[in-house]
C-alpha cells in the first residue's frame, strides 16, 4: 500500500485508508481510483499527484523540513498548556469528546507540575521583564527571517498582553490589594488581555473580538 | 471535500430555516445540533442561515503549515516563560493573580499553537500522544491517550 501526495496542497491520499465517507473503500489503490477523482482539498486532478517519497518538488521539501517536536522539550506545564490548546482547538471543530479528553490530559499535567520554588511578586515580574526586553524581541526577529506570518502574528498579541500584565501589577505593587476594591476584573478569553474596571469593554482592544468573549474573574 | 454541517448554538437566533430546506431532517435533532449520519454534506442550510451559525467542516482537515526549528526553538522558549509566569502567578492571592495566571495559560497556548501544535490531527500531536504512551507514572491516564489516537 502507499501514499499520493498532491502537489499543490500536500493532501496525502493513503491507499490503506481510502476515503470511505466518499464511497472509496479502504485499500483502493490510487491506480483503480476513477480517471474523474479530484483532490478532496483542492480539487485538483490525479495528474497533479506523485507517489510520496518520490517527488522533490516544494510541497514534499517542506514536509521533510517541518520542525518535528518531541515530548522531552517540554515541561509538564507546557504539555498542560499543549493539551489545553488542543481542546480548545477540538471544541470550534465540534468535537466534545475529544475535546474533554484533552482537558482531562492538561488538568494531568499541571496537577503534577513540579511548583515554582518561593513563588513571588518581584520574580514575576522579572520574567515579564524579560520577555518584554529579551524574548519577545528576539523570537520576533528569528520569526521575520524565516516568514513566519503566525508566529509574527501570536508575537504582536503576546507582547500588547504582556506590557498589560505589567501594568496590573505595577499598580498592584502601588496600591496594594485595595486598588482592585472598586473594580471588576475582566478577560478576553481568546487573547488574554486583561481589564479593571466596572463593564466589560465593547471588543477586545487587542484582538478584536466582541464583550462575549469576556470572562470576568472572581468577585469584587 | 466531504463535509458535514454544524450549528454554533451561541449564534443561533431560531430563524429555523435549515429546518425548511434540509433534505434529509438533519438540521431538526433533539440535541439541538445536526446529526452527523443524517447530514449529507449539501451546505443548504448553512447557505439559507440568516445568522451565519451554521458552518460546514469538512471530515479530513489539510495537512497543517510547516514550521521552522530555528522559529519553533524560540518561540518554545517564550512559551515555557509563559508557562512559569502561570505557575507563579496562580500561587499569587487575589483575584489579579488568577487573571495574570489565565492570561498567561491563554498566551501559552497560542505560543504553541503557532509552535507545531495548530491542528489537532496533524502528526506532530499524534506523535506526541504515541510518546505519552511510555510515561512512567502509574496515574498516567493512559487510556485516554489511547482513546484520542483511535479518534483524531
Amino acid at each position: 500500500m502507499n501514499q499520493y501526495i498532491c502537489k499543490l496542497c500536500g493532501y496525502i491520499y493513503d491507499e490503506a485508508a481510502g476515503i470511505p465517507e466518499s464511497g472509496i473503500p479502504v485499500g483502493t489503490r490510487f491506480s483503480d481510483l476513477p480517471e474523474d477523482f479530484v483532490c478532496p482539498l483542492c480539487g485538483v486532478g490525479k495528474d497533479e499527484f506523485a507517489l510520496l517519497g518520490e517527488t522533490t518538488d516544494q510541497v514534499e521539501q517542506d514536509l521533510s523540513a517541518d520542525h518535528k517536536p518531541s515530548l522531552d522539550d517540554y515541561s509538564d506545564m507546557q504539555l498542560s498548556a499543549i493539551c489545553s490548546n488542543l481542546a480548545r482547538g477540538l471544541e470550534l471543530q465540534y468535537k466534545p469528546v475529544e475535546s474533554a479528553l484533552f482537558r482531562d490530559l492538561a488538568a494531568y499535567y499541571k496537577d503534577r507540575a513540579v511548583p515554582v520554588s518561593e513563588p513571588s511578586f518581584d520574580k514575576l515580574m522579572s520574567l515579564v521583564d524579560r520577555d518584554l526586553n529579551e524574548l519577545i524581541g528576539k523570537t520576533n526577529e528569528i520569526a521575520k527571517a524565516h516568514e513566519d506570518h503566525g508566529a509574527q502574528r501570536a508575537l504582536v498579541w503576546n507582547e500588547k498582553v504582556t506590557k498589560i500584565v505589567k501594568s496590573c501589577l505595577t499598580r498592584y505593587q502601588a496600591g496594594g490589594e485595595a486598588f482592585l476594591d472598586d473594580k471588576n476584573v475582566y478577560i478576553c478569553s481568546i487573547c488574554g488581555f486583561i481589564f479593571l474596571g466596572d463593564k466589560v469593554p465593547e471588543m477586545c482592544p487587542i484582538c478584536k473580538v466582541p464583550s462575549w468573549k469576556f470572562d470576568t474573574v472572581g468577585k469584587r | 471535500m466531504a463535509k458535514y454541517a454544524v450549528r454554533n448554538i451561541r449564534l443561533c437566533t431560531k430563524d429555523c430555516l435549515c429546518l425548511y430546506v434540509c433534505p434529509t431532517g438533519a438540521t431538526d435533532w433533539e440535541n439541538g445540533q445536526i446529526d452527523v449520519e443524517t447530514c449529507i454534506g449539501c451546505g443548504d442550510c448553512a447557505d439559507a442561515c440568516p445568522s451565519a451559525a451554521i458552518s460546514m467542516v469538512p471530515f479530513t482537515y489539510p495537512r497543517q503549515q510547516p514550521r521552522k526549528t530555528e522559529v519553533v526553538t524560540v518561540m518554545n522558549e517564550l512559551f515555557q516563560s509563559k508557562t512559569e509566569q502561570e505557575s507563579i502567578a496562580s500561587e499569587l492571592p487575589g483575584r489579579l493573580g488568577a487573571a495574570i495566571a489565565r492570561a498567561n495559560r491563554l498566551m501559552a497556548e497560542d505560543l504553541n499553537r503557532e509552535a507545531g501544535f495548530m491542528l489537532p490531527q496533524s502528526d506532530n500531536v499524534k506523535s506526541l500522544l504515541r510518546e505519552m504512551l511510555d510515561d512512567p507514572a502509574d496515574d498516567f491516564p493512559a487510556d485516554k491517550v489511547r482513546e484520542l489516537l483511535k479518534r483524531l
